[in-house]
């Protein structure tokens, strides 16, 4: 982890395109969200998965909207905003956005 | 529906009728806010989701009907001739038709595309995908749905094995780069 960042040793990192999340989480052995949630309910398996990070204390690294899709700077994916939403409201101490510096 | 939510350009308004309450929202809000608000009044996540899940819908049915489709059906009727898109994309619109049970609109496939890899695939990946599908006899087509073949849900099947759908949509990757379609080589 980046230093001076306290983690406690449990990271999730959430952002548009999992090629990219996948990419970054490699290589420091992070979490991303990886699960399968039929129609219906998908909107529910997001929230509740950065909720139960949450709830542990995880830090939560935002990497981002990706450059090159449709609303970039600002997120495309529907899921990955469901995410931003739940993280704001609250207002949670231990997110660290890092927009615009990975591709 | 006892949420009915509208959006106004990046913001959102909101009118809550029984059994949940009265309530309407004082003035466009963010999403964040909004949230905030109908949980103080005591609507239920479930009610909430679904009434996002309504809005998000409209907004993105809009694109489906004015773009997506469109290029869909003039690249896979020789129409429109599609760039060449960056080679995860067939395995991703794979992998979302293989999760579909039946045949799907493009709307299905785009949201499960949107929620296992967190992309919004553009109209031209979707129809630079399909054309590879189909040039392997894998995509089944029925009006506006879209699915697979037998064949091409045998062999993806064969390919992905078992585990995540990340590690499955990489196994399906590397396979589709090994193995061009006909015509591609």
């Amino acid at each position: 982890m980046f230093p001076g960042v306290p983690t406690k040793g449990r990271v999730a990192v959430v952002g548009d395109d999992m090629g990219r999340v996948e990419a970054f989480t490699k290589r420091y052995g992070y979490e991303y969200f990886n699960e399968y949630a039929p129609p219906g309910r998908r909107i529910a398996a997001t929230r509740n998965w950065i909720n139960a990070r949450m709830d542990q204390g995880y830090t939560i690294v935002d990497i981002g909207p990706a450059p090159g899709r449709q609303f970039y700077p600002y997120p495309t994916g529907r899921y990955y905003r469901v995410e931003l939403l739940e993280i704001g409201n609250r207002n949670y101490e231990r997110y660290l956005p890092m927009w615009g510096m990975i591709n | 529906m006892s949420i009915q939510i509208a959006q106004e350009g990046d913001l959102y308004t909101a009118e809550v009728t029984p059994p949940h309450g009265q309530w309407r929202s004082p003035y466009p809000m963010r999403a964040g806010e909004l949230l905030v608000a109908l949980r103080s009044i005591g609507c239920s996540q479930t009610d909430i989701d679904e009434a996002i899940r309504e809005v998000t819908t409209l907004r993105t049915r809009r694109l489906w009907e004015e773009e997506i489709t469109p290029t869909v059906h003039a690249a896979l009727s020789g129409e429109y001739e599609v760039p060449a898109q960056p080679p995860r994309t067939e395995a991703l619109l794979a992998y979302a038709l293989f999760l579909g049970e039946s045949p799907l609109a493009l709307s299905a496939i785009v949201d499960t595309v949107d929620f296992t890899y967190r992309l919004v695939p553009t109209p031209d990946e979707i129809a630079w995908a399909f054309l590879r599908l189909r040039r392997r006899e894998w995509l089944a087509q029925q009006g506006n749905l879209y699915g697979l073949t037998v064949e091409g849900r045998r062999a993806i099947e064969d390919i992905v094995g078992e585990g995540s759908a990340l590690d499955r949509i990489e196994r399906l990757e590397a396979w589709t780069l090994a193995h061009p379609p006909p015509g591609d080589r």
